[in-house]
């Protein structure tokens, strides 16, 4: 391997080259499209171009790296459920990523309001933070995290089963084999996870 | 509502249903406002199954900083330029140093995830943050001025500070105390502090995940078993950590 490292160097060393580099740039409706399929060389992308933005905006605002990584995870995932819901529309005035990079700031903004919050309820001092207006955290999104807890409380095997069956669309047939139960067994299993999930979803 | 109409709903939602079956269903949803409830309600459950999947996912990936580094790179994505590629004129020992430093980084890693097989734990029982620092005018100046430090990675000026503190719950204080001892991998101590939170604190679960960590560091695998067995199995990385373990114990 080192022969071959060599080599390739001494070549490199008579011959100026000129590297052509191809950056994948891809429209809103490839974005929208990829994301809504959870495609990961479409969440790559987007790490690579707003990350570094929401990073700096974070730490900027007195937060550490691991603040901006977490909002940066809240971000990607109001987003996606805007598209899903339809909330986010394609048009030429609002990129995609500069609406992520804006849902960021608003998540930060809460995060921040939120820790006042608490420091007015352990008492430390009676100062508030000016109302934060944050027009996308709205009362869908707060649902689908209550869900998502609930699927959480479900188990690892109910989590896997709807997984499979509602996410990547498997048939009965497909769901036995890769739980290892029969096909009939699978979908009673499926609808008495579903049935689960509902009774924690009301009594939440 | 029936089973026969559930199974119609899945279908319809997960886009299985011909031209046809979809027409005639619209219809019936229109007028059925019991059906139309349920279809939104297991819209919902969708979008939360979803909402798990792609949270999943996101956990695998960190902002890249080697984007972070250059600051053209913070200029907003509508100030980008729209052309598809563009041409780097490299001169050739640029070219040279980036293959024998790709070379190095590789050979680095390589070696090291051959050395080190729990390399991946390092991600799963990922550093806490801490809290967020708040340097108002109050009597717990001391606490927060040490988590500054602790959020800076000065862990032993933190725990040095937090040795002083007596206005904070001793939870607390034994929890951040313990977290600063184990980012230094100071296992012995770490666990110390972090195993004399009650189990009526707030900070209990993390704490007890945190000496599973501590556990699998000292090897004494049963002892990490036994502790991950009072942290909830929705932690994630819960399962990984288990069939790890599983595999150690064996």
């Amino acid at each position: 391997m080192d022969c071959k490292v060599s080599l390739f160097i001494a070549i490199l060393a008579v011959n100026r080259i000129t590297m052509k580099v191809t950056e994948p740039r891809f429209s809103d409706e490839e974005l929208v499209e990829g994301l809504k399929r959870q495609d990961p060389v479409m969440i790559q992308y987007l790490y690579q171009n707003a990350g570094p933005m929401v990073y700096k905006l974070v730490v900027n605002a007195g937060g550490d790296g691991n603040d901006a990584e977490d909002v940066f995870q809240e971000g990607i995932l109001a987003t996606y459920l805007n598209i899903r819901t339809g909330k986010y529309k394609l048009s030429a005035q609002a990129r995609l990523t500069t609406y992520l990079v804006q849902i960021c700031k608003y998540k930060w903004l809460d995060h921040v309001k939120s820790a006042y919050v608490s420091k007015n309820i352990l008492g430390f001092d009676n100062e508030l933070l000016p109302e934060v207006q944050n027009p996308d955290q709205d009362e869908k999104e707060d649902q689908i995290k209550m869900l998502h807890r609930c699927i959480q409380e479900l188990g690892e095997t109910c989590r896997r089963i709807l997984q499979l069956f509602y996410w990547e669309k498997k048939s009965y047939d497909e769901i036995a084999t890769q739980i290892g139960q029969t096909p009939s067994s699978a979908k009673n299993q499926k609808y008495r996870c579903m049935k689960k999930l509902k009774e924690l979803a009301t009594t939440v | 509502m029936e089973n026969k109409d559930f199974e119609l709903l899945e279908k319809y939602l997960l886009g299985k249903m011909s031209d046809e079956e979809r027409r005639i269903f619209e219809e019936r949803l229109k007028s059925d406002a019991d059906l139309e409830t349920e279809k939104e309600r297991l819209e919902e459950y969708i979008l939360a199954i979803e909402y798990g999947n792609l949270k999943e996912a996101l956990s695998q990936y960190k902002i890249s900083e080697e984007e972070m580094s250059g600051e053209e790179n913070f200029s907003f994505p509508d100030d980008a330029p729209a052309d598809k590629t563009r041409i780097l004129n490299l001169r050739p020992w640029v070219v040279a140093a980036s293959v024998l430093l790709i070379g190095w980084a590789g050979y680095f890693l390589f070696s090291n995830l051959n050395s080190q097989p729990d390399l991946h734990f390092e991600k799963i029982f990922y550093s806490d943050p801490g809290l967020p620092t708040m340097m108002g005018e109050n009597d717990r100046y001391l606490f927060y001025d040490a988590m500054v430090d602790y959020k800076a990675g000065e862990y032993e000026e933190a725990i040095g500070k937090w040795s002083e503190v007596s206005d904070i719950g001793r939870d607390t204080l034994d929890y951040y105390i313990g977290m600063a001892w184990l980012n230094l991998k100071e296992w012995e101590e770490a666990e110390q502090f972090l195993q004399q939170i009650p189990v009526e604190s707030s900070l209990k679960n993390k704490s007890d995940w945190y000496r599973v960590r501590i556990y699998i560091a000292l090897e004494e695998y049963e002892k990490a078993a036994q502790a991950l067995e009072k942290v909830p199995e929705n932690r994630e990385g819960y399962q990984e950590v288990k069939t790890y373990l599983s595999s150690k114990i064996k």
